[in-house]
């Protein structure tokens, strides 16, 4: 039993590893259009009320397509300043 | 887009350019104003963002991320859809904690 609490959290660690990982790198490729533009961007964290009730009764295949449409409006809304 | 909880994400967005702080306020505040349509069904749902600028408010991943997070929180508490990250309302900003030990 300990023994698998720990392989869990290993796995959630290496999860947030890969998280971390995927978003410096995608931070860093962002820093170099920065600084090549000389312009400002955003970071931003989003909180989707009900996001995960959302994505159990529909199906995760729409909550996906509802990230998807918040990411596209967020793109607009910045692309539009 | 990265997940980061159940129903947090993080998003970075390029080329804001000369915008105010007000004006990103408004433009990303108007993201949730139209239902978005799921399955056939026009779906409203409330969203609460924290934004932090690049190299204003951080000028690596995670400071930026966690300042964000500051401003997500704000964003919550105050119930507005988007704030923008401020070091004043930031509790735990360096020269505040610094502050709180003086005490």
């Amino acid at each position: 039993m300990r023994a698998k609490q720990a392989g869990d959290s290993l796995v959630l660690l290496v999860l947030d590893l890969i998280r971390i990982r995927d978003l410096t790198y995608h931070f860093l490729t962002l820093n170099r259009a920065a600084e090549a533009n000389s312009k400002l961007y955003l970071g931003s964290r989003i909180r989707i009320n009900r996001f995960k009730e959302i994505s159990d009764t529909f199906g995760h295949h729409w909550g996906n397509r509802l990230l998807q449409q918040v990411g596209v409006r967020l793109r607009e809304a910045v692309s539009r300043l | 887009m990265t997940r980061l909880g159940s129903d947090e994400f993080a998003v970075y967005l390029p080329t804001v350019g000369e915008a105010s702080g007000q004006q990103v306020d408004l433009a990303l505040s108007a993201a949730f104003e139209e239902p978005f349509p799921i399955k056939g069904y026009p779906l409203h749902t409330e969203g609460s963002i924290g934004a932090a600028l690049y190299p204003t408010h951080g000028t690596d991943p995670l400071t930026l991320l966690r300042h964000a997070g500051v401003a997500m929180d704000s964003a919550k508490q105050r119930h507005e859809r988007c704030v923008l990250y401020d070091a004043h309302h930031d509790r735990y900003h360096p020269r505040r904690l610094a502050l709180l030990g003086d005490l």
